[in-house]
């Protein structure tokens, strides 16, 4: 619409021409009345003078000045004879201009206007009138208006063309525009397939390549997000089958082994079991990260579901000697897949529980946090472990991303949960975040957009 | 102890895997016979010979919820899908359209002896436990009567189809009539496992109950939900002879 807006400026700026036109129009139309007037009263004013002396001029001047406002100085040869006003400088140089070039000569005074005639008296004698006029307009009956009469209609009807004409045109060039910003929209935020197709229409300009273009770009992308799908779930199911028929030869292998064979067989099946873990977390990330897993949306309790996780975490911990606790919670609910969500915080906690040092607590807090104008229920978890490398904390959600430090291989895990956990976060339209804690721990935030009332102070 | 051979029908393309199985099923009493596809498998399914059904869902070509359709279409036999791992909807799926229960592939075979072994419940205890429930052959509450023998149930002169986990579901229900059962025993008792977080297998057998013998009875809801605890069966006002 600026489009429009800076074309409507345009028609107004080329209205000025006209105006400017009609002005001079105007000002020689004045200077031509008023010189024939001026050449009258000149005219007149020599004859008074001729025949009846300096006297019967004065008069003339005088009356002359009271019925038309017209003020006049009169000269001769050179001389000033009379005058109806102060002699300013202005006129004596304009009557100077006259004798010397013998024609008409007008210039400006203070609020009015000049105007010097010479003029031819009986036998050789020359004057010169100079007229000034005070103020303009003249007494006429028609109301003078630097503006052409009909000039605001004109402008009016010429805006209001030219805008239907502007706004039509804009309309139409963005048309096709617009429709493409709709699409290319549907299109990111997870609908693939959306194409523009038909929908601008029968052009064959730019526009129509931009639109097939993208139609071909879309294509293509659907079809490798469906190939990714496709491939991730044949590898997962050719991974499957050699995994289930070991898992089966494995008891049979425990069935008849004795004693001896027990620990290495225990061994065989914990492994068995995490190439297990392994291919329904890699299952399970690369749905999220393609963004198109099938949410199944309701209203979550974040706080028993915080309470729950912890819960059971804790039990877990026990058994080494560690501990999770709800340090404190807030009322928050929220809108999303209570799943996702569950895995998500599971998995922050399940780590936080691997890192802490024997003896100690995982603490968790859910409160509700005001930040850049947006309301987020944040849920902290803190470790007292040994916290990370500030260099890798960017890296740490990325998937397989081990810290490397011997214990890694001690204390199990994937290297995927952390990923996991930040595809459902951001499914969900929050963030998450690790910090090293100045008691050398470490502090993962997650925070979950919440539309509800701004956080309430809680004494 | 004798056990007595209970016949199990496996439908899975994965012949070796069928092998394997087959050797380890047989010193637990089951004796295995392995087919390695769909129409095979739906045809041997209703010849009567088996005691339960093992369906790989995964099957190439005809679904294995096909297989699994045309088999409830005309028989109640106890079937047990091996579904992909991660996939919930499968697994939801295959629950409403009749399957008994589940188990992601890969499993753990003493998994799969658990739960077959839940699901058919035999009147005869494996391991004693069941002895004393011998004396109590039938339950009646309400208008619901439940025949532990025969494994029949009859509502208001009706016999009711359900498959084996409903029906132990239902025993179940019916034993603690009045009561309040939790979930978390209930997918023990009944389907032979721990409750795992977002299982809602026994969600969908207990809305299957609910449509089999009808949501309602006497006006009061048969069988309620106690959110985020477990279910009750309605006990009616006047106690019947014969029920607990």
């Amino acid at each position: 619409m600026t489009l429009s807006s800076v074309a409507l400026v345009i028609l107004a700026v080329t209205q000025i021409g006209p105006v400017a036109q009609h002005r001079r129009q105007l000002a020689e139309e004045r200077n031509q009345l008023m010189s024939h007037a001026l050449s009258l009263y000149g005219q007149a004013a020599v004859e008074v003078f001729t025949h009846d002396g300096q006297a019967a001029l004065g008069d003339f001047v005088s009356r002359l000045e009271r019925e038309t406002g017209l003020r006049i100085s009169f000269f001769e040869a050179g001389n000033l004879i009379l005058s109806g006003s102060s002699v300013s400088s202005t006129i004596r140089d304009l009557a100077a201009q006259v004798s010397q070039t013998g024609r008409i000569a007008s210039g400006p005074a203070d609020g009015g206007f000049l105007l010097a005639l010479p003029l031819m008296g009986h036998g050789k004698h020359t004057f010169i009138i100079v007229g000034e006029w005070p103020n303009l307009p003249l007494r006429s009956p028609r109301p003078w208006s630097p503006f052409p009469r009909d000039f605001g209609l004109r402008l009016a009807v010429s805006l209001v063309i030219g805008g239907i004409i502007c706004y039509g045109l804009a309309w139409h060039l963005t048309a096709p525009i617009r429709r493409l910003r709709r699409v290319t929209h549907q299109l990111a935020v997870g609908d693939l397939t959306a194409r523009i197709g038909e929908g601008i229409g029968n052009r064959k300009d730019e526009l129509a390549g931009l639109s097939r273009d993208f139609d071909r770009m879309a294509d293509r992308i659907e079809a490798l997000v469906n190939a990714q799908q496709r491939l991730i779930r044949d590898i997962s199911h050719e991974l499957r089958s050699p995994l289930a028929r070991l898992n089966v030869a494995l008891e049979l292998a425990r069935r008849g082994c004795g004693t001896d064979a027990a620990g290495p067989l225990s061994r065989i099946e914990r492994e068995a079991e995490r190439l297990n873990d392994l291919i329904a977390q890699l299952l399970t990330l690369t749905l999220l990260e393609s963004g198109i897993e099938r949410m199944e949306k309701s209203r979550i309790d974040l706080l028993r579901l915080v309470r729950e996780i912890a819960d059971d975490a804790d039990f877990e911990a026990r058994n080494t000697n560690r501990s999770v606790q709800v340090m404190s919670g807030e009322e928050i609910a929220i809108s999303g897949s209570e799943e996702m969500l569950h895995r998500a915080i599971e998995n922050v906690v399940r780590n936080a529980v691997r890192y802490t040092a024997e003896g100690t607590a995982v603490e968790v807090t859910l409160r509700c946090r005001q930040k850049d104008g947006a309301t987020y229920a944040t849920i902290t978890v803190h470790d007292h472990g040994r916290g990370v490398p500030e260099a890798a904390l960017a890296q740490l959600f990325q998937p397989f991303y081990r810290v490397t430090y011997a214990r890694d291989r001690m204390t199990g895990g994937t290297g995927i949960g952390l990923a996991i956990t930040q595809r459902a976060v951001h499914l969900h339209g929050g963030s998450v975040k690790a910090s090293n804690d100045p008691d050398g721990g470490l502090t993962v935030e997650i925070d979950l957009p919440y539309h509800g009332d701004p956080c309430q102070q809680l004494s | 102890m004798a056990t007595r051979m209970s016949r199990i029908l496996v439908i899975d393309d994965d012949a070796e895997l069928c092998e394997l199985l087959t050797d380890y099923l047989m010193p637990e009493g089951f004796d295995v016979e392995a087919v390695h596809n769909a129409e095979r498998g739906v045809e041997r399914a209703l010849s009567g010979e088996h005691a339960l059904v093992v369906l790989d869902v995964m099957l190439p070509g005809i679904s294995g919820f096909q297989v699994l359709q045309n088999i409830r279409e005309r028989s109640r036999i106890p079937v047990l899908m091996l579904t992909a791992r991660g996939d919930d909807v499968d697994r939801i799926v295959g629950l409403e359209m009749g399957a008994d229960d589940y188990l992601p592939k890969p499993f753990n075979p003493r998994e799969l002896i658990a739960r077959i072994r839940a699901i058919q419940r035999r009147a005869e205890p494996e391991t004693g436990k069941r002895g004393t429930k011998a004396l109590s052959a039938r339950i009646v509450v309400g208008d619901v009567e439940l025949d532990i023998g025969t494994r029949t149930v009859v509502r208001a002169a009706e016999i009711i189809e359900l498959t084996a986990v409903e029906f132990n579901l239902l025993e179940e229900l019916l034993l603690n009539a009045g009561q309040m059962v939790n979930r978390g025993e209930l997918v023990k008792k009944v389907l032979g496992r721990n409750l795992s977080p977002y299982d809602r297998s026994i969600d969908v057998h207990i809305s299957s109950l609910r449509k089999k013998l009808g949501h309602e009875v006497n006006g009061i809801e048969r069988i309620k939900t106690v959110r985020g605890i477990g279910y009750l069966y309605a006990q009616p006002i006047e106690r019947m002879k014969g029920s607990k």
